[in-house]
């Protein structure tokens, strides 16, 4: 790594792509801390807090660099860097499905989405918000990862119809009516918790 | 409650699960694993060289030979052809024979041959 580019928030993903890719490191970690929070929302809604999504968000940004001369800028950076974060998240979850299978436990068909627990004092909201949290990822982690793919894409990332299907690789009517059941499936799932959910979730 | 309802009460909680960041130390543990990466290339392209001097002179040999053949090859052509016309005009054949300059071969060449050896003897 050679040159060193004058990086602040004002400087544009194409400066920096150029200083990456001059092997600038100052540039290349303005990338990272400018995108984390995209790749965060895409892997951690796939796969749930832990050592696998930051493995997996670590990894993304590691294809990104070694792609850095390859890529065009035809899609925005976010962009590229989420189809990575989606296709590697799909990846882990197909292995922690197969890891899954050959440690099944008979209590597992039990497990369901958590109860919130009722409270409504001060004190607790940022304990009910965090519960949310969790109850919303139990509710994903319900979901066929195809699905769950397409809700985070759209609600959770913001991501257009087009660029979910892009993402994804499949037609923008397959993500729209994935999208369909899977909304219905997360309102069954999520309905039981309690009317209470919302309220402690914008705490 | 209708489905429009539900449907914006659902994205609401998503929206609101949405992860912001993760763990604290992120960036740091991605440059780590770049530089270690960038290491790994810069190792990698001197053991390429290091391997690459250690063979140098099979090398330096190969790339000689291979020039000389540049040179050698149409020159031995030519000569070659220029050789087959002169075997063609002199002994006025155009067969393998005629073309490489050898003496054509008969029966009675082959029987007059034999009984030269056996005057001889």
């Amino acid at each position: 790594m050679a040159r060193t580019l004058d990086v602040d928030r004002s400087t544009d993903d194409r400066a920096l792509l150029d200083g990456a890719r001059a092997g600038d490191p100052q540039a290349f970690r303005e990338i990272v801390e400018r995108h984390e929070s995209a790749v965060a929302a895409t892997v951690v809604g796939m796969l749930g807090r832990g050592d696998d999504a930051d493995d997996v968000g670590q990894e993304t940004f590691i294809r990104f660099f070694d792609a850095l001369s390859e890529f065009r800028g035809e899609a925005s950076v976010k962009t590229y860097l989420q189809k990575i974060a989606m296709n590697l998240s799909l990846n882990a979850l197909k292995r922690q499905q197969r890891a899954a299978q050959r440690f099944v436990s008979i209590d597992d068909e039990a497990l369901g989405v958590p109860e919130l627990a009722m409270s409504s004092t001060d004190e607790h909201r940022a304990q009910r918000a965090q519960e949310a949290k969790e109850l919303v990822h139990a509710a994903l982690d319900r979901l066929p990862p195809k699905h769950r793919a397409v809700v985070v894409l759209r609600m959770i990332d913001g991501c257009s119809t087009r660029e979910a299907a892009e993402a994804l690789g499949v037609p923008e009517g397959t993500v729209l009516s994935r999208l369909a059941r899977a909304m219905k499936q997360l309102q069954g799932l999520l309905a039981p918790a309690g009317a209470g959910r919302t309220i402690a979730l914008e705490g | 409650m209708t489905n429009d309802v539900q449907d914006s009460e659902v994205a609401s909680m998503l929206q609101a699960a949405r992860a912001d960041r993760f763990a604290p130390g992120f960036a740091d543990r991605v440059m780590a694993r770049v530089a270690a990466r960038v290491a790994g290339r810069v190792e990698g392209r001197v053991e390429g060289r290091t391997a690459e001097r250690g063979s140098a002179p099979m090398l330096r040999l190969e790339r000689s030979l291979g020039r000389a053949f540049l040179w050698v090859a149409p020159l031995a052509l030519a000569a070659t052809l220029v050789l087959a016309v002169l075997n063609i005009r002199s002994t006025g054949s155009t067969s393998v024979d005629g073309v490489l300059g050898l003496p054509q071969v008969t029966l009675a060449a082959v029987y007059q041959l034999d009984s030269d050896v056996t005057a001889s003897q």
